[in-house]
């Protein structure tokens, strides 16, 4: 999940990029440009917020004498 | 390149900005696909799993956070998808107005000038010609420069706000939607509301991906509470409305109280401006609590379907109420069995954590049964109930609710696939004459089993009369509660007096030992009523313990 959410980008921005080349001077194409280049950031952000949360959930269940060892390898599979 | 301009318009590719559009469209559907994955891959574990503590706490709390960001995302995105479709089609289409003008002042002999003037060579043309041919180009060019204007602004707004905390968010996704159904031309009378569930699921069917995320994104209002339109999709739109709803009730609630605060200053406040302050504070208080419920059952009882929601009073008639919300407990549209429960007088939103309780437990009773995790419980909290015990003597709550609880029934025959899946309708109190008027109204409730606890009456003489077929039709009373007996006098039959408890009247009676008085059918610790519901509604006639009539013949669901 992770490294997935950040490449869902990929698609948008290609096409953004194209369109902003393909248009000149249509402020559409340059606002879909400056979106595109935010929701990349976006994506990635939230790709690494789920890591970071994936990766304490799973020490934490680790640690947690009160853990279901399953809780902790899903966890662990997210932030992989 | 200057804006406005024939070169500019020529320039315009509008294919790009499809494949974009496309693109965007994808992307949502992606978002939205993570987001299922998240919360049965990860959030999934924390309903099966025993880790419970305030770790546990805080994780579903992380993970809360985590499913808001996708959904807000997966929303926005179909907004930036409807929008660039519509404007490469309003670009493209100024695009081919402007190249019939030019060919046309071409064919004419005409010289055409960058900013759109058209005249007559030394050699030909007719200057009248050139006059009306510059008046429309000229037409075309401002036009396509001030949508381009227009849908630029628009789409700027689209940009992720990473500084607004979650619940404006939740409203400015809602807001953006309708500046996009706007500019996109989303018509919300395209949507067929009146249509039957059949109809509605018909509808949808038809529809590509990319016309149905434009009314997710422009109509949320109306998708939520269209029966026949799948779990999913009226899910979305109604946890867009719930958390929008929140966001504008505080709005709305620090607004009456700064002016309460200045008018307190100068004058002692206003009664009006006090009261108005109290019902927006139980209005919040009641969508608060729904939002809570819902967060918690997904990760008590794994995924959870908001079906209808208005914070205000009856879903389905308007008003202003006590807040309506329907709310399944796993997907009615692939379970193998589902089972709707109306509760009875008094309950709204700030209730809806009971109710949410009671079918959960009944869910679970009900797959223990089956072995298999393919049961759909449902909350509906979908009518205007009696609020006092006077209110309760009136039939018109009743009456009012019928044809809604029956065409939500209908929806969930419609939506469900594949094939027809075995769905139980339960009435408690005043529930029970929601149950009893809807199946002898239009068509139906489209019920397999109709079960009726704590029944003050149903209208009905006769069992067969609810439709459910012979055998079908279930009735528990347990010790002390008065009710049946208070119904006998009330919507009992006029004639005979009979009530749904009756021998006469032909229902199946099942046993409710250590059940007492009006609220404890569903009790875990005195399950014998939550068991025989959960045997009906898992189709295991013959695990219900009956005190009198007999299972179906047909020994079916």
């Amino acid at each position: 999940m992770a490294d997935e959410l950040p490449r869902l980008a990929d698609g948008i921005v290609i096409t953004g990029h194209e369109a902003a080349a393909a248009c000149p001077g249509f402020a559409t194409a340059t606002a879909l440009a400056e979106v595109t280049a935010a929701w990349q950031g976006r994506l990635a952000a939230v790709g690494e917020t789920f890591a970071r949360t994936a990766q304490a959930l799973a020490s934490t269940a680790d640690r947690d004498s009160a853990a279901d060892g399953r809780a902790a390898a899903a966890f662990d599979a997210a932030a992989r | 390149m200057t804006p406005g301009t024939v070169s500019w318009l020529r320039n315009l590719r509008p294919d790009t900005l499809d494949a974009a559009a496309r693109q965007w469209l994808r992307l949502a559907g992606d978002v939205e696909n993570a987001l299922g994955r998240a919360a049965a891959e990860i959030a999934g574990v924390l309903t099966t799993a025993v880790w419970q503590g305030a770790d546990a706490d805080a994780a579903a709390r992380q993970l809360d956070d985590q499913e808001t960001e996708l959904r807000i995302a997966t929303q926005e995105a179909a907004a930036v998808a409807a929008l660039i479709g519509r404007a490469a089609q309003e670009l493209a289409a100024a695009r081919r107005n402007g190249e019939c003008l030019l060919a046309e002042a071409s064919a004419a002999g005409l010289q055409v000038d960058d900013d759109g003037t058209i005249r007559p060579t030394a050699a030909a043309g007719d200057p009248a010609d050139a006059a009306r041919l510059t008046a429309a180009l000229t037409t075309v060019l401002d036009s396509a420069a001030m949508a381009d204007r227009r849908f630029a602004a628009v789409l700027r707004d689209l940009a992720p706000d990473a500084v607004r905390p979650g619940l404006d968010r939740w409203a400015d996704a809602v807001d953006d939607g309708t500046a996009v159904a706007l500019l996109a031309r989303i018509d919300a009378r395209a949507i067929p509301s009146a249509a039957s569930p059949d109809a509605v699921r018909a509808w949808w069917a038809g529809l590509d991906d990319g016309a149905r995320q434009r009314f997710l994104v422009g109509c949320p209002a109306v998708l939520g509470k269209l029966d026949g339109l799948p779990a999913t999709v009226r899910d979305r739109a109604n946890r867009l409305l719930l958390h929008a709803s929140e966001a504008g009730l505080r709005r709305e609630l620090r607004a009456a109280e700064t002016a309460l605060a200045q008018a307190g200053a100068r004058n002692g406040g206003g009664p009006a401006l006090v009261s108005r302050i109290g019902d927006l504070r139980r209005r919040l208080a009641g969508v608060e609590t729904l939002r809570g419920h819902l967060e918690s059952a997904a990760h008590r009882w794994g995924p959870t379907y908001l079906l209808a929601f208005d914070p205000d009073g009856d879903y389905a008639a308007g008003g202003r109420g006590r807040g309506r919300a329907v709310i399944a407990v796993g997907n009615p549209d692939h379970a193998r069995h589902t089972a709707v429960f109306v509760p009875g007088m008094g309950v709204g939103l700030d209730a809806a954590g009971d109710e949410l309780g009671r079918v959960a437990d009944l869910r679970a009773a009900a797959q223990a049964k089956t072995g298999s995790p393919d049961v759909a419980a449902v909350a509906w909290i979908g009518y205007d109930t009696p609020d006092r015990l006077a209110q309760a003597l009136d039939p018109r709550y009743a009456e009012r609710a019928a044809p809604h609880l029956g065409r939500f029934t209908g929806g969930l025959r419609a939506a469900h696939e594949p094939g027809a899946g075995h769905l139980t309708v339960i009435g408690h109190s005043y529930g029970s004459l929601v149950v009893g008027e809807a199946a002898q109204t239009g068509s139906g409730l489209h019920a397999d089993d109709i079960v009726v606890v704590g029944s003050p009456g149903v209208h009905a003489t006769r069992a067969t009369q609810l439709g459910a077929g012979p055998g079908h039709v279930w009735v528990g009373r347990a010790q002390g509660d008065p009710v049946p007996g208070l119904g006998a006098m009330t919507y009992a039959s006029p004639v005979t007096g009979t009530t749904p408890t009756d021998p006469a009247f032909g229902a199946n009676r099942f046993t409710t030992d250590g059940a007492a008085g009006h609220s404890d059918y569903w009790s875990t610790a005195r399950p014998d009523s939550l068991a025989n519901q959960a045997a009906i509604v898992a189709g295991r006639y013959g695990d219900v313990r009956l005190v009198s009539g007999a299972p179906p013949a047909d020994g079916k669901p």
